[in-house]
């Protein structure tokens, strides 16, 4: 007896299928032809801030440099040589540097590529009664030679879950959340 | 024929060279039995065992002999508690200056080109007495004011003084300090300068200069009190002398029924004031029954609510919640050696006036009582970065680091900076966020960075039990728990 496929029930896999590839995302992007190994030094630039809280982006890019550095797989410049690198190279727009931009600076503080970064969302966030510290950052790296991005990636930590509903709380301190971000993002640039 | 010729002339080549063969080990063997055995005998010394009074230098000297080939004299030190590398090298002279007041012994060890070791035996105790001391007059310098806001610093200044006249300390007189001051236009009273140094000794003949900064004075309830203080010697070499900071709360040590509740800033003044003046005392030798029980070098100590100097309880060093939450350390360091080091002030990313330089002074504060560190007067750091025309918006760049740390300025071995972006001590919880960055001299590298944030309620659970209520004693501790994870 020859098995009768429903046409209806086919339709409905169908549609599940493919509202489901949509939801699936990858937000790591690496370079094929890009020799990671290859890499030394690199110079971290301020990140930009779109989040409401004063200096989130400063917090952020200092820890990113310091855990980054703390990996020992590269050499992070200190942001005060950095700053004199920007200097050098005149003024960066808030949305990342130009692709001469990237040379100049890379070849005036002597990197094999720069990280450039946004800060999304800093701070508390409130759904009825419940709050919780939700971060969103994302990072770029750019090559030096062609000022190319070379690897991207982001990441989103904190929130308010099911728990901090039910129990309250406010969530884990902001500063735990951000190094959770943090470590999220090395893993997708080594991992 | 010439072929034979030829031919037997190698054969006899070769004989020779298998004879040299043979006898080279031989000759080796028997320069090995001949070379007379390594020995050191005792060192010796130009100060005669005497006391020397810092900053002096002593020369030492090693009478070794035998061994082959060059020989390599590694010099030591040991002072209370640790044993420092001071100098590696094919000298058997050390032109000794002792960076620190206190009790010595040296050796050297000497090592051939064979690798034989021998070891000297540590010589004599020779005792080193402070750059300034009790007998020294001293100059006390108006309070500088580091609260952000109007403060009482007059008073500091009086009650300062007048603790000092009680412990039977020299002071230099207003009047003269204040024709002092304006004869040499000094407005800043947060540093002792070389020039400044060398006028005190020249000028008022003060052994010392205190410098003293109000950190905060808040009267509102619960009163907040915070100092930072320091003994600078005065002359051609300005050095830290002693340095210590007090942070008191009114509700710091309630007690049962809170009982212990201090109402009023001037009571938390007053005894921050004795609190400091009793650890100068004790940190002096010549007032050695101001030290007793304690022993003011090596033992980590802090003032309690009482206005007394205490050694710190064994739990609250090395608390690892007030270690940074990242930390990179280069394999560049190495802590058995002895390193100079200046400590800029810190960027400012936060609303509270003056942090950076708050937390540049906790570093201090902790850096200064460590054996293997010769931290810089930071009167002379803001000398330099003056003179270099140094103007930093995000910390030293490493042209910077190497201007600042070259011989012709202030021929230090690191430059230590950061960034602060939080140092909350007005109202509430207190919060303190910071990064610290270290670039060593000779590669300029950062050799160390860590990102440090702690608020005062961390890790209390039960009752408020382990609360810290000032940003005061939390930066302290948080500098305290960098510095240990630094030289780990």
């Amino acid at each position: 007896m020859k098995r009768q496929w429903n046409p209806y029930g086919m339709l409905v896999v169908s549609v599940i299928l493919v509202t489901l590839a949509g939801c699936a995302s990858d937000d790591v992007y690496f370079e094929p032809n890009m020799d990671f190994g290859s890499l030394q030094s690199v110079a971290v630039l301020p990140f930009e801030n779109l989040s409401s809280q004063d200096k989130a982006a400063e917090r952020v890019r200092d820890a990113f440099s310091s855990m980054l550095l703390a990996t020992g797989a590269l050499y992070v410049l200190p942001p005060g040589e950095v700053a004199r690198g920007i200097s050098t190279v005149g003024r960066i727009a808030k949305e990342g540097p130009s692709v001469e931009q990237v040379q100049k600076l890379a070849a005036a503080l002597n990197v094999d590529a720069i990280i450039t970064g946004v800060v999304m969302e800093y701070g508390p966030i409130r759904s009825g009664a419940t709050s919780a510290n939700v971060i969103s950052v994302s990072v770029k790296m750019l090559e030096k030679t062609n000022g190319l991005v070379v690897w991207s990636a982001s990441s989103t930590k904190g929130g308010i879950t099911v728990w901090d509903r039910l129990v309250g709380g406010g969530g884990e301190p902001m500063n735990d959340v951000m190094v959770e971000a943090i470590n999220d993002l090395l893993d997708k640039l080594f991992g | 024929m010439i072929c034979s010729t030829s031919s037997s002339g190698r054969a006899a080549g070769h004989r020779a060279l298998l004879a040299l063969a043979l006898l080279l080990p031989s000759c080796a063997l028997w320069s090995q039995q001949a070379a007379a055995p390594l020995e050191c005998g005792s060192l010796t010394s130009d100060s005669d065992g005497r006391p020397a009074t810092r900053p002096t230098s002593i020369r030492w000297s090693a009478s070794c002999s035998g061994g082959s080939g060059d020989l390599v004299y590694e010099w030591k030190s040991l002072g209370d508690s640790a044993e420092i590398i001071e100098q590696v090298g094919p000298s058997p002279t050390w032109d000794w200056s002792p960076i620190r007041a206190g009790t010595f012994r040296v050796m050297v060890t000497v090592e051939d080109s064979t690798g034989a070791r021998v070891g000297s035996d540590w010589s004599e105790p020779i005792v080193i007495l402070p750059a300034a001391g009790a007998a020294d007059l001293i100059a006390v310098l108006p309070a500088e004011n580091l609260t952000g806001w109007i403060a009482p610093v007059d008073t500091v200044d009086e009650l300062l003084r007048a603790r000092f006249v009680d412990r039977g300390f020299r002071l230099v007189d207003d009047a003269t300090l204040a024709s002092f001051m304006e004869r040499h236009r000094i407005r800043d009273t947060g540093g002792v300068t070389s020039r400044m140094a060398r006028a005190s000794k020249d000028e008022l003949g003060a052994g010392a200069v205190l410098v003293t900064s109000l950190e905060l004075f808040r009267d509102a309830a619960p009163p907040r009190v915070a100092l930072f203080a320091r003994l600078v010697s005065s002359g051609d070499q300005p050095e830290i002398a002693w340095m210590d900071s007090v942070g008191m709360s009114g509700d710091g040590h309630l007690g049962l029924l809170a009982l212990g509740r201090i109402g009023a800033a001037g009571i938390l003044l007053e005894k921050s004031i004795d609190c400091l003046t009793a650890s100068l005392a004790r940190s002096l030798p010549e007032l050695v029954a101001e030290r007793a029980p304690l022993d003011p070098r090596g033992e980590p100590v802090e003032c309690d609510s009482q206005g007394e100097v205490v050694a710190l309880p064994p739990g609250e060093v090395g608390k690892r919640r007030y270690r940074p939450q990242t930390a990179f350390r280069a394999p560049l360091i190495d802590s058995s050696r002895r390193y100079s080091v200046a400590i800029v002030p810190f960027a400012n990313a936060t609303d509270r006036k003056y942090a950076g330089t708050l937390i540049g002074l906790h570093f201090i504060n902790q850096m200064v009582r460590n054996e293997h560190l010769t931290v810089v007067e930071p009167g002379l750091v803001r000398e330099a970065l003056l003179e270099n025309r140094v103007i930093m918006r995000a910390g030293p760049s490493l042209e910077n680091a190497e201007a600042l740390s070259s011989d012709e300025t202030l021929g230090v071995d690191l430059v230590l900076s950061g960034t602060v972006f939080d140092y909350q001590d007005s109202l509430g919880t207190p919060k303190v966020e910071f990064s610290v960055n270290i670039i060593e001299r000779s590669t300029l590298k950062v050799v160390w960075a860590s990102h440090s944030y702690n608020t005062g309620v961390d890790g209390v659970l039960f009752f408020g039990l382990g609360t810290v209520h000032t940003a005061h004693q939390l930066a302290s501790r948080m500098a305290r728990g960098t510095f240990e994870v630094m030289t780990r």
